[in-house]
């Protein structure tokens, strides 16, 4: 089995696991009638074809002998791109926007091995700069820019 | 007639109007092209600063910034796969992959041009049929609604232009995400695990920065040196040559009138008008192969049909006092802050507003037309910066501008999520557009589905015998089987040429 | 494996911690003398919406009191909850501030839903900042045309009259329950997704009788779009004088009411609810002030925090008593 079979693969089963996780939640809402279509009738119906069409893709996906595209997970940009956004959302919210930025800009530089350090500081400064002018001067957004509040 | 279009021109053309019209246009395509705020966003940030002007200035600022912001948005989702509206993520389709091979500056081109005389015709509708449109759009009821998200969603399936399963399983993810939160018909919160901030909703601008933004960075980083694309940049490459003028002048019209009429019907004209636009190009262009490649037609429709719609979409908001979206409830926000109460009586109380704003229309688009043209070449510069340097402050950019749509730390968190979701399958062919519009619709067909069927006492042939929904649900089907032919055509053809392995279902 | 390149971050970090020293000079206030910085005020609904459209108005007269700018800030979500909730878990210390309408105030809670924030324990009410009625429309086909009438109706045909409402648990949607439940009545109910499809609808004819606020409707009344049928306020509405009260077409004593109360987190110091309150009140006597009310259809209010806070105690027992009435599930 190639490492592109196996990551379509792995796709489709996650689309059956939300279609799964969706049923189970729709269970708690009720169904309805034909004139009082409930809350539950949409959810149940649509996670209940999900799961279906999931399998159906991961039917495909195994026996589907040819492959096309590089479709190989790239796991450092990725992991690090996902961690600037995390690090991001963490930091404004207890330290405020210039730490952010700042952590933000930091976790993507590891994106690639050689960075730099000169680079990454210069480009946290300026999107600091550039945001700060650009909402809180322009647009008069009531942004915390530096926080200490737990 | 006339001397109410003299009267508009000459109350907006005044040296005040008409440079806050620019500063407007301006100030909008600025903060549309940051990611994630679309024309929504740059309206509410900038509408307290019009607190302090006269009411038709103020709306006419409003109104150049929110073309500014729409066409902001099309340059980043050409330049950068961002769309920070669902009707941008249609430009996203082919505009980014004409960006890709070089042809940024063509794209941008036809973008302009396209939403200029899409708007151009959006305005002449608006000023010659405005009342009699408006009254179509009140005709529409819940079943009418209903059928026209469906046929907007059979649109999107057919868009897809890869695996049908894929395509399927895009827009029923997508309806199921828009489930999430609170139920309008029995007010019950759903999928919302305990989470305040779910009961409005996944939010739509997180969702689209992760699928799209997040996923492209993070897939575009690897081999980054390579990626630059360097070309040359002058005037020559950034006009479309005689075949691109070509290939857009039928898409331009279609997608002028199918915009221009969807635009009139308050809630998601303009998205479905983006998508129907694409399909019907799909449909009727000689080679489909080359749509999701790159195909100037695949931008130059849903451009002109996006446009033209939300230029038509002010005929509800200004001649019945219905806002035909949330940009457009803003925009009545800041007549009624004025002390102008919008309703079916504005364009006999106050005809200087009414008409005055329609002639800032024109003059805004025009305004956007000069000012982009040139800009073209700036922004396509942009691409030839080492990517070192563009994605960090993308990610930024990304993070703030999802954050200060709602002040939420929530919302950030959202991109994350969708960011690994939307990696995962991006590297696997699946395409997320189709997932904007299934959640974007969702919520809404359900809603007028249910809403239909509480009216109509559960009796369901009362929804399929409406002229109207029915006839509307026909043209969807009719969409379905052409779709199916050509798929079996296509399968055929496939099986001729044997040696053409596509591994794809 | 990743190599990590710690120097990146580190240099980053480094950086970002050097320029926040740099900034950080922040300092508790003193009571006595605040403001001395902007001050907030919180609406739970975006920018434009009538919500916010009151809280501008009056942000832009209490900054001349205050002597510091109050600026509006829009935390919209979960019907105004997220706004409300993130001043409940604000500073005490005046400078956020929120506007809390009937649902976040009472509605929410009573019909058995978490808020996110307690009323009673989290907040203290500095003031009310105007109310406004709600209007009963039929569309212009219907058959009767007075309210009277209506009741008459839909006695007469059970299950027949389609009535809709901004949405489940609104204002409008309790009111009308309590109305038809009083008159004994069977009237269906149809949700909408705030008043704007719920407006398109009762113009078109889709649904027969809508529960609206009144500004919007008062255009459409004026332009024959609607028929109005009585108005939910105590008394009639400025804006549309010749539409009776509900109270008036023979249910005395009835009324619904919408209302805004400025709100400040429990343990805020007395004097700076005095000052919020004085500016709130000086602002609602401004002649530009009480302009603009009139247009949107608004009743100033002027109250001391105790009356405030009597007047939401007063309002969470009627509205409690009409959904018990009513019989309107909670959870």
């Amino acid at each position: 089995m190639s490492k592109h079979l196996s990551l379509r693969l792995v796709v489709a089963l996650i689309m059956v696991g939300i279609g799964l996780v969706g049923i189970v939640g729709a269970t708690v809402y009720e169904f309805g009638s034909a004139r009082r279509l409930g809350p539950g009738y949409f959810p149940m119906v649509l996670s209940v074809i999900l799961v279906g069409l999931g399998l159906a893709e991961a039917i495909t996906a195994v026996v589907s002998r040819f492959e096309d595209l590089s479709s190989r997970i790239e796991w450092r940009p990725m992991l690090a791109i996902l961690a600037a956004v995390a690090g991001f959302a963490l930091t404004i919210h207890f330290f405020g926007l210039i730490p952010a930025f700042f952590v933000c800009v930091g976790f993507t530089s590891l994106a690639e091995p050689d960075f730099g350090i000169l680079p990454a500081a210069i480009i946290a400064a300026a999107t600091s700069l550039l945001a700060w002018g650009l909402f809180s001067l322009l647009l008069g957004m009531t942004l915390p820019l530096i926080r200490f509040g737990f | 007639m006339l001397d109410n279009i003299l009267m508009g021109f000459a109350t907006a053309a005044t040296l005040t109007n008409l440079s806050y019209c620019f500063a407007g246009v301006f100030l909008g395509t600025l903060i549309g092209v940051l990611p994630g705020l679309g024309s929504l966003a740059a309206i509410s940030l900038l509408l307290p600063v019009t607190f302090y002007l006269e009411p038709t200035t103020a709306l006419i600022t409003l109104g150049g910034i929110y073309y500014g912001a729409e066409y902001g948005g099309s340059i980043a989702s050409i330049l950068l796969n961002l769309p920070g509206t669902p009707s941008a993520a249609v430009t996203c389709l082919d505009g980014n992959p004409m960006a890709k091979q070089g042809r940024a500056g063509v794209a941008l081109f036809i973008t302009a041009i396209a939403s200029f005389v899409g708007g151009s015709l959006g305005i002449v509708a608006l000023m010659a049929f405005g009342p009699a449109i408006a009254k179509i759009g009140l005709g529409f009821g819940p079943e009418d609604y209903f059928a026209l998200m469906l046929l907007g969603l059979v649109a999107a399936v057919t868009v897809g232009t890869g695996s049908v399963i894929r395509s399927l399983i895009m827009v029923v993810l997508g309806l199921l995400l828009g489930t999430v939160g609170t139920d309008v018909t029995s007010g019950d919160f759903r999928y919302t695990f305990g989470f305040l901030e779910l009961r409005d909703g996944v939010s739509l601008v997180g969702l689209a920065m992760g699928l799209f933004g997040i996923a492209e960075v993070a897939s575009s980083i690897t081999g980054s040196n390579a990626r630059s694309v360097k070309h040359k940049v002058d005037m020559r490459s950034m006009l479309p040559t005689r075949k691109d003028m070509r290939a857009t002048g039928g898409p331009i019209l279609r997608g002028s009138s199918i915009g221009g009429f969807l635009g009139a019907l308050p809630g998601a004209g303009t998205v479905i008008a983006a998508f129907l636009s694409y399909a019907v190009e799909l449909r009727v262009a000689r080679d489909r192969s080359i749509f999701g490649k790159g195909a100037i037609q695949g931008i130059a429709g849903p451009e002109s049909a996006n446009n033209a719609a939300a230029q038509t979409a002010f005929i509800p908001t200004l001649t019945i006092g219905i806002p035909g979206s949330a940009t457009m409830s803003i925009m009545l926000g800041a007549l009624m802050i004025h002390g102008i109460s919008p309703g079916p009586l504005l364009m006999t109380d106050h005809p200087e507003v009414f008409w005055g704003l329609i002639a800032s229309f024109w003059i805004g688009n025009l305004f956007l037309l000069v000012l982009n043209i040139p800009l073209i070449g700036i922004w396509v510069r942009v691409l030839q910066f080492p990517y070192k340097f563009i994605y960090p402050v993308v990610i930024a950019l990304i993070c703030i501008g999802v954050f200060s749509m709602r002040t939420s730390v929530f919302d950030v968190g959202i991109v994350v999520i969708f960011g690994a979701l939307g990696y995962l399958m991006q590297r696997v062919g699946y395409s997320p557009a189709t997932l904007i519009l299934g959640f974007v619709l969702g919520p809404m067909l359900e809603e007028n589905l249910r809403r239909a069927m509480l009216l109509a006492r559960g009796d369901a042939i009362r929804i399929l015998t409406d002229p109207l929904a029915g006839s509307v649900l026909a043209l969807s089907a009719l969409l379905l089987i052409w779709a199916m032919i050509g798929g079996v055509r296509n399968i055929i053809r496939k099986q001729r040429n044997t040696s053409d392995v596509v591994g794809e279902a | 494996m990743i190599r990590i390149s710690w120097k990146g971050i580190a240099g980053a970090l480094g950086l970002g911690a050097v320029c926040a020293g740099a900034l950080f000079t922040a300092e508790p206030a003193m009571a006595q003398d605040y403001p001395t910085k902007p001050v907030t005020l919180v609406v739970g609904f975006p920018p434009g919406g009538s919500t916010d459209v009151v809280a501008r108005i009056l942000a832009g007269h209490m900054t001349d009191t205050l002597g510091q700018p109050v600026v509006v800030e829009n935390r919209a979500g979960a019907g105004g909850s997220v706004a409300i909730a993130h001043v409940a878990n604000s500073d005490p210390d005046g400078y956020t501030v929120g506007v809390s309408g009937v649902g976040t105030s009472i509605l929410i809670a009573a019909l058995g839903k978490d808020p996110g924030f307690s009323m009673d324990d989290d907040l203290d009410v500095v003031g009310i900042m105007g109310t406004l009625g709600l209007l009963i429309a039929g569309r212009t086909d219907l058959e009767p045309k007075t309210l009277p009438d209506l009741i008459e109706y839909a006695k007469a045909n059970p299950g027949d009259i389609a009535y809709g409402t901004s949405g489940v648990g609104t204002p409008g949607h309790l009111a009308m329950e309590y109305l038809a439940a009083t008159a004994g009545i069977d009237v269906l109910h149809i949700p909408y997704k705030g008043n704007t499809p719920l407006m398109n609808d009762v113009l078109g004819g889709h649904v027969d009788v809508a529960m609206l606020t009144t500004p919007g409707a008062a255009e459409q009344v004026r332009a024959k779009g609607i028929m109005p049928y009585a108005v939910s306020s105590v008394g009639r509405s400025s804006l549309m004088p010749e539409v009776p009260t509900v109270s008036e077409s023979g249910f005395e004593g009835y009324s619904a009411q919408l209302w805004n109360l400025m709100v400040v987190p429990t343990g805020t110091p007395d004097e700076i609810q005095s000052s919020l309150s004085a500016a709130l009140n000086a602002a609602m006597e401004d002649p530009e002030v009480l302009e603009s009310y009139g247009k949107q259809g608004l009743a100033p209010t002027l109250t001391t925090p105790a009356e405030a806070s009597a007047f939401l105690a007063a309002e969470r027992a009627k509205w409690q008593g009409v959904i018990k009435d009513a019989g309107i599930a909670t959870e």
